[in-house]
């Protein structure tokens, strides 16, 4: 249910069934991304982006904005995240039958380098979205079949725990501390707080209505939370666990999915499906300052590490767009798989630059 | 199903001529009898009429209480059969099972309906209709979830459903997922039906953070609550005439062979 004025209902409940399962990959694990040297300066500016209906994953150069590599997955390929470290690429695959269940679901490890699949991960029924722990160790995926939230270790490839959370979950973030993990519900209204360490959830909150993605604050401080037919924007505090405002998007009609933050944690954009466009928040005023339009239904969204480029994966249009975050203006777009999904991006110099943070919004 | 009062879900559903729900696979429908349980009545005239409604109460009801479980709300449901509308009956059972539901689902013929609703209008128990004919007099309580017009036939052999089997986009595939892994066989109107309604039970329960009927009403009558039917908008009931504003869909055939040819804006 959707009320703009209510009072949020968060509850901290008892730990919830936890239950360990082993797993078996098909490949040899990466090794952990922490041990990962740092990426390379010279490094090319690559988005990886999902697409769900050709069952690839398009590898685009961003400075050249040209595509240079086509890895075909297996499936129906959705949430994509970058290891720290920007040398793997992790990527949601699961079967696109609605009636009939595969051996499709998994989560495919990419070797950046090398533009391959270079491990197979079973990460529960029907995988949608995922995160990496900031140490690069430890994999969460929500399991939109199962109501759960799989913790997979990367070394070893074995699912560490498995926690109920609500009914079809899809968006998951690990904060920036290494301390918690978000997963939302959609059907829940819900986000489960997950102590990392513990693996157990130890709270639950109600959103706005059909919560799809959850993105944390470089300080850990806040998690913002898309309600795509709320048509908002929810912001949790993560030390009280509780919600501390509701933004509308898009005069509530812009079906909100994708979700970022700068690297300053100043401004928040969030990829509208509905309208094409992409809001910009300021953090602070909790209040969108800026919008841009991109292309058809921008569902998956993605910063670079430095912050210059903010990339969206437009589904309806078999296209990304690459929008300049100092401008906010689009300035190039590039054709890529059918339906595209999710985007992640890795290379062009350290993060942090912050560039957006220039902006004078 | 005249003999059936209120009868706890494992007893209703194990047993209901032709629902064909086996309640030992309901975990979280264990009975509880807290004062805080939202308490799910299906109020119907036949059960075997309104199979496919149960069943999607009986998902709806499942996911509720697993969502209840994440907020502290215990939910349970249980079936009401014809002798709902027998005050003799009712006074009867609710004391011998308990307090009164604290939302009812109705469905069932046009007398049956109207007689359920008066008596529950009295008391001002918040009443979904999830099936009854469109004659069927709202009372203030009553909110009414089929808003199809009376007679939905198209010329072109059209007909108008609130839902399908076949919808994708904003959840309908994984909703419609559920269903056939909980049940082997699609989803239709009458099981989104039911769904919804429990879906909006627990909704009503978690904003109010209260299951008495004031409260629940209060939530309903709040212009500003909408729910998820998961057909991608905010759905809300009309406030003068407590109708679902809601999208339909134009379906040609029947069962399997049926394909949706068009979504009506409400």
């Amino acid at each position: 249910m959707n009320r703009g004025s209510r009072r949020r209902r968060s509850t901290v409940i008892a730990p919830l069934a936890t239950v360990a399962v082993a797993v078996m990959t098909s490949v040899t694990m990466p090794a952990p991304v922490a041990a990962q040297a740092s990426p390379n300066a010279h490094q090319p500016l690559l988005a990886f982006v999902s697409n769900e209906v050709s069952h690839d994953v398009t590898v685009v150069d961003l400075d050249a904005r040209r595509v240079i590599a086509t890895i075909p997955v297996g499936g129906r390929a959705r949430g994509v995240q970058a290891a720290p470290g920007g040398r793997t690429i992790f990527v949601a695959v699961s079967d696109d039958s609605p009636t009939v269940e595969t051996s499709a679901d998994a989560i495919v490890a990419i070797d950046v380098a090398k533009r391959a699949i270079v491990a197979r991960i079973e990460g529960g029924t029907d995988p949608e979205q995922l995160a990496v722990s900031v140490d690069g160790k430890k994999l969460f995926a929500a399991n939109e079949d199962a109501g759960t939230a799989t913790i997979i270790d990367l070394a070893s490839g074995r699912t560490l725990s498995s926690a109920v959370v609500g009914i079809e979950p899809e968006g998951v973030a690990a904060s920036p501390d290494g301390k918690w993990v978000y997963v939302t519900a959609e059907t829940s209204n819900s986000v489960s707080m997950i102590d990392a360490r513990t693996r157990r959830v130890i709270g639950n909150v109600l959103v706005d209505v059909r919560p799809r993605a959850v993105a944390f604050s470089p300080d850990a401080r806040r998690a913002w939370v898309t309600a795509e037919i709320g048509g908002s924007l929810t912001v949790i505090d993560t030390r009280a666990h509780r919600v501390i405002a509701t933004i509308p998007l898009e005069n509530n009609a812009g079906k909100p999915v994708g979700v970022v933050v700068s690297r300053d944690g100043k401004h928040v954009f969030v990829a509208n499906g509905a309208t094409g466009r992409v809001s910009v928040v300021d953090a602070a005023k909790l209040a969108v300052v800026d919008s841009v339009r991109v292309g058809s239904r921008p569902w998956g969204i993605a910063l670079a590490p430095n912050g210059a480029l903010l990339v969206t994966a437009d589904g309806m249009s078999d296209q990304i767009s690459i929008v300049d975050t100092r401008t906010m203006t689009v300035v190039g777009r590039v054709p890529v798989g059918r339906r595209p999904w999710g985007v992640a991006i890795v290379g062009g110099g350290a993060a942090g630059a912050g560039r957006e943070s220039s902006r004078a919004r | 199903m005249s003999m059936i009062g209120v009868i706890t879900l494992a007893a209703t559903l194990a047993s209901s001529a032709g629902s064909g729900v086996d309640a030992r696979h309901s975990p979280h429908l264990a009975a509880a009898h807290r004062a805080d349980t939202l308490r799910i009545a299906i109020v119907v005239d036949d059960s075997a009429a309104h199979r496919s409604l149960i069943r999607g109460a009986t998902l709806g009801a499942e996911e509720a209480a697993h969502t209840g479980v994440l907020f502290g709300q215990p939910v349970t449901m249980i079936v009401l059969g014809r002798a709902a509308i027998d005050p003799a009956a009712r006074g009867a059972l609710r004391a011998g099972l308990g307090p009164a539901a604290s939302i009812y689902i109705v469905a069932g013929d046009s007398t049956f309906c109207s007689q359920f609703m008066q008596q529950s209008s009295r008391p001002r128990a918040p009443v979904l209709d999830a099936g009854c004919p469109q004659a069927t007099p709202i009372e203030p309580t009553v909110y009414a979830i089929d808003s199809r017009p009376a007679s939905s036939a198209a010329a072109d052999g059209a007909h108008l459903e609130l839902w399908h089997s076949s919808l994708e986009r904003f959840g309908a595939e994984q909703l419609n997922q559920r269903f056939r892994r909980r049940f082997n066989e699609a989803m239709d109107s009458d099981a989104w039906a039911g769904w919804f309604a429990t879906k909006i039970a627990l909704d009503l329960a978690l904003h109010a953070q209260a299951v008495s009927h004031a409260a629940l009403l209060a939530q309903l009558a709040d212009p500003k609550s909408s729910f998820d039917g998961q057909k991608g908008r905010p759905l809300r009931f009309a406030p003068p005439t407590h109708r679902l504003v809601q999208p339909l869909y134009r379906v040609v055939g029947v069962g399997d062979s049926s394909h949706v040819v068009a979504e009506v804006a409400p």
